[in-house]
């Protein structure tokens, strides 16, 4: 076994899914609330700080940590996340942020948390990551666009790092700066097949494997938190956390990166079974 | 006072031809806010200021610690050269690098990638945040929002005829992540189009436009609003 502690963080939209995770062996929650904005395509919110902070009561009753999500807050709602981040005060172990505007208001406002750097902030260097944990960031969540390479330098600098399970949540397109979504349910086309001048073009991503062996890398450098995100279907979030689970798992078993790599695509294929009878079960409907 | 005209430098162009392309405008813009692979380099600049260019901006992206150091660098050495560019930064860790350096009085512009979300901060935020900084004005496609600024006070540089609309760090001309050592993008691009896409304002298919490691969709012209003090056109498009 390596110890390496690894924590497995999954975000909730209401109760019944925190109880759901809690049980099936989540480490951390995260979960927002609808009036303060948070990047989240279709998932729900906690209605207010209140029930935010007994879902975060609850969560920690049974020894997981809770923290809050507001990493999308545009200029009208600042000042209002400000207040609702120093209401929830110490009732979560944190705040998940992205604009450097909040961060300095809060300093402002002497409020002092454990901050986590969302993706969305496209931190990409040492640089950047110092004026950040200058404002309080304690954590970083990693820019999905960024290999384990080039990440060692931010990873060295005594700020914790967390993952997305990038082979199963990743963003084609750099992640909080992707405005192709469009028509009446607002979908994303990063996945579809376009043309150009007769050919078949694909936005490019690297494939499963590689987004494995970077998980693999992101580990051995140091990331000890795989974030589960939210989403519309609790059922779906339910597989991610499984196949995060099983990764875990073998990470803490000290597999070698090659064999780790190809189970990891045998679970991964596994899960996507699960998902093949989701979206079979939701076209029955 | 009518706007600043410029323009983005077209790739490829050569340095006999930078005459005839600076002096049909009152600034020209090079590099790109997207790809550090296609950073200009200090012989580059020096001969857009030989060529008559009045006024230089180099464009720089978001950057990794490596991109960042290699930009320092060449910064540096543009200002023991005597050049001394604004500077339109995407990235929050160079700005500061920068500003610490031999940049430290420098004149600086915010990215477009950046400005994205500072455009939708607090204007007390932002004019605090450009002061310490020495943050000219914004970068921007967007004329909503540039017209939503007032009339006194934020600048913005308007770029067109593209609107941004996304980009990535796993570059589209080599399916690789991070830039090449020869832009493979060089000077290209491509149209796409996808079933059911439509363009800005939902009525007409979409064409999207890849050009560098980014995607646009056509915009239109820079919007008459006083909060306008330059505008960016990027030939070719």
């Amino acid at each position: 076994m390596t110890g390496y502690g690894i924590k497995i963080q999954a975000g909730v939209g209401g109760f019944a899914e925190m109880r759901r995770f809690i049980a099936a062996g989540a480490d951390e929650l995260y979960g927002g609330i609808s009036s303060v904005p948070s990047h989240v395509y279709g998932a729900d919110n906690f209605s207010s700080p209140g029930e935010l902070l007994r879902a975060a009561a609850e969560a920690r009753a049974a020894g997981l940590k809770f923290f809050f999500v507001a990493n999308e807050v545009g200029g009208r709602l600042l000042e209002h996340a400000a207040r609702v981040i120093k209401k929830l005060g110490p009732g979560v172990d944190g705040v998940i942020v992205k604009d450097l505007a909040l961060l300095r208001r809060l300093a402002e406002l002497k409020v002092k948390g454990f901050y986590i750097l969302s993706t969305l902030a496209c931190c990409y260097n040492s640089r950047t990551l110092e004026l950040y944990r200058r404002l309080g960031v304690r954590r970083l969540a990693l820019p999905e666009h960024l290999t384990p390479a080039e990440a060692a330098g931010m990873m060295r600098r005594g700020v914790g790092t967390e993952v997305f399970i990038k082979a199963r949540e990743y963003c084609v397109n750099a992640n909080g700066l992707c405005f192709l979504q469009f028509g009446p349910e607002n979908r994303c086309f990063c996945r579809d097949e376009f043309r150009a001048a007769g050919k078949a073009f694909r936005m490019p991503g690297p494939s499963a494997a590689e987004q494995f062996g970077q998980l693999y890398d992101f580990v051995k450098l140091g990331a000890r938190t795989i974030k589960v995100g939210r989403s519309p279907r609790p059922e779906g979030a339910a597989l991610v956390f499984k196949e995060a689970s099983a990764l875990r798992d073998m990470l803490e078993a000290g597999e070698p990166r090659g064999s780790f790599v190809k189970k990891a695509l045998r679970v991964h294929a596994a899960i996507e079974k699960g998902f093949d009878a989701l979206r079979a079960g939701e076209a029955r409907k | 006072m009518r706007p600043e005209k410029a323009a983005v430098l077209p790739y490829g162009l050569t340095a006999r031809e930078y005459p005839d392309f600076v002096r049909r405008w009152d600034r020209v813009y090079c590099g790109s806010s997207f790809c550090p692979g296609l950073a200009p380099s200090k012989e580059a600049v020096s001969a857009l200021y030989r060529a008559g260019a009045r006024a230089v901006t180099v464009l720089t992206p978001f950057v990794t610690d490596e991109a960042l150091a290699k930009l320092v660098k060449l910064f540096g050495g543009m200002a023991r050269a005597g050049l001394r560019p604004e500077i339109a930064v995407s990235d929050l860790g160079l700005l500061s690098a920068l500003r610490s350096g031999p940049w430290r009085r420098g004149s600086f512009t915010l990215g477009r990638p950046l400005s994205h979300d500072f455009l939708r901060m607090p204007v007390t935020f932002l004019k605090k945040f450009f002061a310490e900084n020495g943050i000219a004005m914004l970068e921007t496609d967007e004329a909503d929002m540039a017209e939503g600024l007032p009339a006194r006070g934020l600048k913005v540089a308007f770029h067109y005829p593209l609107r941004f609309v996304t980009m990535s760090r796993c570059c589209p001309w080599t399916g690789r992540m991070g830039s090449c050592s020869r832009p493979v993008c060089a000077g290209r691009r491509k149209v796409l189009t996808a079933p059911g896409m439509t363009a800005p304002g939902g009525k007409k298919p979409g064409r999207l436009i890849l050009s560098e490691n980014a995607y646009f969709f056509g915009g239109g012209r820079p919007p008459d609003h006083p909060a306008v003090a330059r505008t960016v056109f990027a030939p070719g498009a």
